[in-house]
């Protein structure tokens, strides 16, 4: 697992780890929430203080990894916007969910994140985005923030309609033009929902240096 | 007593000075952390005890501390001390840490200050034998302690040379204050003494003023009496004058006596005068009339002479030639006496022209003496007023002659002393000047009057200026408010605009990585539009700051133009703040959109691509599931294929099945032509019937409706609210029954009693039909008829 290299200093690599690995627990998360494979697969981790779940299938693991190290090197070269966890039905082949994970660099992080001697005394009742910009986070703040979205995760159950029809998911990545794409990585449409689509903003976190957006489009059943 | 509560002073003040050296405490112990532990101690107690006040600075603490020595010195008993010294102690610690260095600094500053004080080595003497004692019970503090109380000791010398010099410029001040007093003092001495100058000067002048006022009192009695002696004088003058008025009256009635006289005399002559005339004219009448009877008597005389002679000379005419010639002669004679009378008439005539002409000059004559005589008289009287004036003239000058001998005889016998006629002088000079004095003062006073009339205008004038100024500032405060309003207003229309502002960046930026190609066109379109937009209401907030400005930098337009301006401006404003207010709602709408969009996976075409892994779960499912339908079909087909007996021969031949299949494509396509063919006879039997129905109303005037089994005709006269309708049901052998349906109780009668007439015994029903038509038809146009 990814591991922050300094105490209150995150660069972008510590960043990037933080934030695959947050996409690999999020993403396991959903398939077992929206029951793409059977609870069984799953086995219990602990993380961010929370019990997550994992998929102990090895294709399944075999793919999210190679997801995610292709991924990891994109926040590195900047050059990835958002990724998408999209869940299809397997008869219809209707896209029924989007889990959509939005990846900003925070303004000014890219230049050295160390200037920061002013910053030794916290400032806990920072309520404006550009003073916590400023003040690096410390790791279990980081870690709250995130535990957070995964109990937002695990909440969306009861709001996203039910799943009745067999359903498979797949991951889409935004990335720039000029973005370096291996070969086993082809190019895709949006996988967009069609009809009757809603959606439901999740909560973000920040390393300052990356911040990540959650949020989740579903289409309605046809009844409603 | 005093003593004791100093000594408690200065205990708490030492305390005082340890709260505050207390503050500095971390620092000493990351210095030196074994030496105070104890000082450590005991300073929290004593920041306990005065936790709640507020720290000093760093100055009053070494004042107070600098009072500290000398209430000990006061206190003077051991026990005091003791209690003290662990105060000190912190103290000292506590300052030495704090105040090292700046004392230091100020012993270098102030080293001819030092050696003055001895109370301080008094005190300094003290506190070492109580450190000495100390030195038994504490080894480890009480270098420090002692260092410390050096401290003290050098601060305190320090406080000693700058309360000395306080001191010393108090005193200087003191001297020179006392200085300013005397000064002052002298200026009072000296003003009293103007006082009493003045006073004296004062008393002085009212006594000049009584003096004066006595002797203006003086000569206003001595004029008093001359002016009684001149009335007397007066008096006595007036007295002689109406004396010699009588005597002129005297005078006057004999004068007056004198001139009747004469008027007597003057009518006696002109009596006599008149007489006189009378008579000559009268004698002159009768002198000529007598004359001129006379003559007539010698003419009538002669004239019978003459006739006697006539006669005689008739008688004896013939007689006498001579006598004839006589007579001639005597005729001749008569003529030239005749013509001598006639001359003399004549110049009588004359004569008497002239004596009128004559008396008519006299009595003009007479006039002339009437009114020189008036003027006579008149002379008369102008001659004794003459006299009179003469008299008058002569006493006043004879008077004048005495008072100005009796003025300067009393003149010359006061010289240089108040005379009558200098203080009348006086008097009247002083009269005069007061009367001038009193018209100036009089002047002055109306002035005055004028001058307040015009202050008390001016006042009101003020007051209403004052007034219409509260007035202007309320209406001033009113306009700052409304431009305060304005202003918060332009700065909420310019922070709508910039949040629009960030919402429309960030909306691009979300865009940025987002939306189909399609949508990416229209929404960068949208952006640039709202984009101009934006400047728009920036040049527009530009504009009304400038307005703003222009509003407020003209004050002096009426205020009620500006009222109104300003609630013009508000409203504008208002409608501004409206407008943008709706903006911001479709920028939120907008944006609500965009989200969506961009939540359901809309991303920019031209800078962003979709990836996704060749092997992912979806694809493999799609691609196990398209391999599951291709099984099935080839399944299907296969079954299909057994089904018919392709190869493996079948249960029904395959031509069977065939030939059926044709034959039911056959009937169905026979089926859709019969039903196209009924459906279309229908449509014209539609038509046809409708023709039919139509072609009997308008011939037979008749509306005829099918209806089961029944056919209803309806005629074309019936009136449509109240006729009525027939009802015919047809049964076998051309039988029927007929029934009339609606229309008024009369009508229906009369129809009946023709259904009786034609139907019942005639057994025509169309015969009936005609005849309701005519009737019908009569009826219509017979009203028309008769309405023409």
């Amino acid at each position: 697992m990814a591991t922050i290299q300094k105490q209150r200093q995150i660069t972008l690599r510590g960043s990037a780890q933080i934030v695959t690995e947050f996409f690999d627990f999020s993403i396991n998360s959903i398939l077992f929430q929206r029951a793409i494979y059977p609870p069984e697969d799953f086995k219990v981790v602990k993380r961010y203080g929370l019990n997550l779940l994992v998929n102990a299938d090895f294709a399944v693991q075999a793919y999210l990894k190679q997801i995610m190290t292709q991924i990891e090197k994109w926040i590195l070269a900047k050059t990835i916007q958002k990724l998408v966890l999209v869940i299809t039905s397997l008869e219809t082949r209707e896209v029924l969910e989007r889990w959509q994970f939005n990846i900003q660099l925070e303004a000014g992080s890219s230049s050295a994140p160390a200037t920061n001697k002013e910053n030794a005394a916290k400032n806990t009742s920072a309520a404006s985005q550009a003073q916590q910009q400023q003040q690096p986070k410390t790791e279990k703040e980081i870690h709250a923030e995130i535990a957070a979205i995964m109990r937002q995760i695990t909440a969306s159950v009861s709001f996203l309609p039910m799943m009745t029809e067999p359903c498979t998911f797949n991951v889409l990545t935004y990335t720039d033009k000029d973005a370096e794409v291996p070969s086993t990585w082809i190019d895709s449409d949006a996988k967009m929902i069609t009809k009757n689509a809603e959606q439901v903003k999740l909560r973000s976190f920040s390393t300052s240096v990356h911040k990540v957006d959650a949020l989740v489009a579903y289409r309605l059943g046809e009844e409603l | 007593m005093e003593a004791n509560k100093s000594g408690r002073q200065s205990l708490f003040r030492a305390s005082t000075a340890s709260s505050s050296a207390s503050t500095f405490r971390p620092a000493q112990s990351t210095t030196r952390p074994g030496s105070t532990a104890n000082a450590a101690t005991t300073t929290t107690t004593n920041t306990a005890k005065v936790g709640k006040r507020p720290l000093r600075t760093t100055t009053t603490t070494s004042s107070s501390s600098s009072m500290a020595p000398f209430s000990v010195t006061k206190a003077a008993t051991a026990a005091d001390v003791a209690a003290t010294l662990d105060s000190f102690r912190d103290a000292t610690n506590a300052v030495k840490a704090a105040a090292a260095p700046r004392l230091q600094q100020q012993h270098q500053e102030l080293p001819l200050a030092r050696p003055s004080s001895t109370a301080t080595s008094k005190v300094q003497s003290i506190q070492d034998v109580e450190l000495d004692s100390v030195d038994l019970f504490v080894d480890s503090d009480l270098v420090n302690a002692k260092r410390t109380i050096k401290l003290l000791e050098r601060e305190l010398l320090m406080q000693k040379d700058d309360s000395e010099r306080r001191i010393i410029t108090l005193e200087s001040e003191n001297a020179r204050l006392k200085q300013n007093m005397q000064d002052s003092l002298s200026k009072i001495g000296k003003l009293e003494r103007d006082c009493t100058f003045l006073l004296e000067s004062n008393k002085k002048l009212e006594e000049s003023q009584q003096l004066k006022d006595a002797e203006r009192e003086q000569k206003d009695k001595e004029s008093s009496f001359i002016t009684t002696k001149l009335q007397s004088e007066n008096a006595s003058l007036t007295e002689q004058l109406s004396v010699t008025n009588e005597q002129l009256r005297d005078l006057e009635r004999r004068r007056e006596h004198e001139i009747r006289n004469s008027k007597r005399e003057a009518d006696q002559y002109r009596q006599r005068l008149q007489a006189l005339e009378l008579q000559s004219q009268h004698e002159m009448a009768v002198a000529a009339k007598t004359a001129a009877l006379k003559q007539t008597g010698d003419l009538q005389s002669q004239i019978s002479s003459l006739e006697s002679k006539l006669i005689s000379l008739k008688h004896g005419n013939a007689s006498s030639p001579d006598s004839f010639q006589t007579i001639k002669k005597q005729l001749e004679d008569q003529l030239a006496y005749i013509h001598t009378l006639e001359t003399s008439n004549t110049h009588l005539k004359t004569e008497s022209q002239r004596l009128r002409t004559a008396h008519q000059s006299s009595t003009a004559q007479e006039e002339k003496i009437r009114t020189l005589e008036i003027q006579v008289r008149a002379m008369d009287s102008l001659r004794t007023r003459l006299v009179e004036a003469e008299a008058e003239a002569t006493t006043l000058k004879a008077e004048k002659r005495r008072w100005s001998s009796l003025l300067r005889e009393s003149d010359l016998s006061s010289n240089g002393e108040v005379t009558p006629l200098g203080l009348a002088r006086a008097l009247e000079t002083e009269r005069l000047e007061r009367a001038r004095e009193m018209e100036r003062v009089s002047e002055e006073l109306a002035d005055v009057k004028v001058l307040r009339a015009h202050v008390g205008e001016l006042e009101v004038e003020i007051g209403e200026l004052r007034k219409r100024l509260a007035d202007e500032e309320a209406k001033a405060e009113v306009q700052s408010r409304q431009v305060k309003r304005l202003e918060k207003g332009r700065d909420l229309v310019a922070g709508e605009v910039a949040f629009l502002r960030e919402q429309l960046t960030a909306v691009r930026f979300q865009d940025v990585d987002a939306d189909t190609g399609i949508n990416d066109n229209l929404l960068r379109d949208q952006i640039l539009e709202l984009e101009a937009l934006i400047e728009r209401y920036r040049a527009r907030v530009a504009d009304l700051e400038v307005e703003l400005q222009s509003a407020s930098n003209m004050p002096s337009i009426p205020n009620v133009e500006a009222q109104s301006d300003f609630t013009a401006v508000k409203r504008k404003l208002e409608d501004k703040v409206k407008q943008l207010e709706k903006e911001v709602e479709n920028f939120d709408n907008q944006i609500f959109v965009l989200e969506r969009a961009i939540g359901q996976g809309a991303f920019d075409r031209d800078n962003l691509k979709v990836l996704q892994l060749a092997e992912n779960p979806e694809s493999k499912a799609f691609v196990i599931r398209k391999e599951l339908l291709d099984t099935l079909q080839a399944e299907n087909k296969a079954l299909k294929a057994r089904l018919l007996g392709s190869e493996f021969g079948g249960l029904v031949p395959v031509e069977v099945v065939k030939s059926i299949e044709l034959e039911s494509r056959r009937l169905q396509g026979l089926i859709d032509e019969r039903d196209k063919r009924i459906l279309r006879l229908r449509e014209v039997f539609m038509d046809k019937s409708k023709e039919f129905k139509e072609a009997v109303f308008s011939l037979l005037g008749y509306r005829v409706e099918f209806q089961e089994s029944l056919v209803r005709l309806i005629s074309t006269y019936a009136d449509p609210q109240d006729d009525s309708s027939f009802l015919f049901s047809s049964q076998e052998n051309d039988n029927g029954t007929m029934q009339i349906v609606g229309g008024s109780p009369a009508r229906v009668q009369e129809l009946n009693q023709l259904r009786q007439h034609y139907v019942l015994e005639g057994g025509s029903v169309p015969a009936f039909l005609a005849f309701v038509t005519l009737k019908g038809w009569e009826r219509h146009y017979g009203v028309e008829d008769m309405e023409q």
